[in-house]
């Protein structure tokens, strides 16, 4: 078969490659093979460095069938050759797939999200019990909604319509609540940003035909007028720091290094490099990092998730794995 | 058997220098990843065959998130035992 080598080519290109005659390559070769063997049937293990171990394992007895005759047979309990490839090997062997890697299924995915930062995620404190579900979506569209009905109410009063102002001014004051309502419940939001894409298609679709693309600039303006409750200290940034070291100082633990990344997120940078800024801000914790508030690990939760976003973008995806996993970790501990 | 162990032994075997046979040893791991990067096989004699194949995509179950799972396509390395070494450990030539 043209898929598989032959020993003789081995051999030869081994020899080709060292310079040295084919004959002792072969033998070499043979060595090698004699003493993995050896190491086999003495200690059941072998390996050959850089390439792969071998270990001797038991197979049980099983029914087996004679595949001629379909008669059930006994197979003997044995022993068997295992070979397992060193992780250089494996990573070799797999590299077209490398890119590839295992996905949580449903729900929770980070669909789209989008590279550009949400804004919104920093305003806390839910003052009221937000409804749990379609949060984020919600709050986009809600944004949009609002500033389109604010803008054609304040048209509609000027030119004094009677009944349509009426009803406009209602649903403007309506969606003004609402997207109050999800200001207050936006940390939750980051979190469960997938969850809500159908319901806000379907609210999307009767009010607004506009592109989203003037929602997203809207609300990124907006976001930063809407003030956080909580309070943010501002932290100058010595030389060679990055947020990893910042946060052992301002907050005691490098943990919580992805708060200070998102709160400053309008760098949109990558998170490893050190930073040339002068001055940064610095999220306010609710408890303290070695006694956090629930609050805090929810915070910590869409930080961690945000990491793992810009770490895809800087095109981390190991980084960017592990933080997901620290964001879904965080999450429960928030619960 | 560590590395250095067996270069020694070989290099007494074959008598040639340390350093030559560390050479043919670095190149004969490094000549078999290749043939298994290229997706190609190859048989050791005695010891048994070694093949590329393609592990595809399918579900399992992440006990930790409680969820379901995509493991992607993979290609791992397969190796088969020879019959040789087979039947060696089994006590020598009992049945196929």
């Amino acid at each position: 078969m043209s898929n598989k080598a032959t020993y003789n080519d081995i051999i030869e290109a081994l020899s080709q490659s060292t310079g040295i005659s084919k004959r002792k390559s072969d033998d070499f070769a043979k060595g090698l093979i004699k003493l993995v063997k050896e190491d086999l049937k003495t200690t059941g293990k072998s390996s050959i460095t850089n390439f792969g171990g071998f270990s001797v394992k038991d197979v049980a007895e099983r029914e087996g069938r004679n595949p001629q005759t379909g008669e059930a047979i006994r197979i003997s309990a044995r022993k068997r050759v295992s070979f397992s490839p060193y992780k250089a090997l494996k990573k070799r062997v797999n590299a077209p797939y490398e890119h590839l890697e295992p996905k949580l299924i449903e729900t929770e995915t980070e669909t789209e999200a989008g590279p550009d930062p949400k804004p919104e995620t920093k305003v806390e404190r839910p003052t009221f019990n937000p409804p749990k579900k379609s949060q984020s979506g919600v709050l986009i569209v809600s944004a949009l909604i609002f500033l389109i009905i604010s803008i054609t109410a304040a048209w509609f009063f000027m030119s004094s319509d009677t009944e349509a102002t009426e009803t406009v001014a209602e649903t403007a004051i309506s969606s003004q609540e609402t997207s109050q309502i999800d200001i207050g419940g936006s940390e939750e939001e980051a979190a469960s940003v997938a969850d809500s894409e159908d319901e806000t298609d379907g609210s999307t679709m009767d009010s607004t035909p506009e592109a989203p693309v003037e929602a997203s600039v809207e609300t990124t303006a907006e976001a930063p007028d809407k003030t956080s409750p909580v309070a943010s200290e501002n932290y100058d940034v010595q030389h060679n720091e990055w947020f990893w070291v910042i946060s052992k100082k301002v907050y005691g633990k490098s943990e919580w290094w992805p708060l200070i990344y998102q709160g400053n997120q309008y760098l949109n940078e990558d998170p490893d490099q050190l930073l040339p800024r002068k001055s940064l801000k610095i999220p306010a914790l609710k408890g303290t990092a070695e006694n956090p508030a629930k609050e805090d690990y929810r915070r910590l939760a869409i930080a961690a998730s945000f990491v793992s976003k810009a770490y895809i973008k800087y095109n981390k995806p190991e980084k960017a794995a592990e933080y997901a996993r620290f964001a879904k970790k965080y999450e429960k501990q928030g619960k | 058997m560590q590395k250095s162990e067996v270069l020694k032994k070989l290099a007494k075997e074959l008598s040639l220098t340390q350093a030559e046979t560390e050479n043919l040893y670095n190149s004969c791991v490094e000549e078999l990843s290749l043939l298994l990067a290229d997706k190609k096989g190859f048989t050791l004699p005695g010891l048994g065959s070694f093949s590329v194949e393609l592990r595809s995509s399918h579900t399992a179950y992440n006990p930790h998130y409680r969820k379901k799972i995509l493991i992607p396509d993979k290609q791992v390395v397969r190796f088969s035992q020879s019959s040789v070494i087979r039947n060696e450990l089994n006590g020598g030539g009992n049945e196929q």
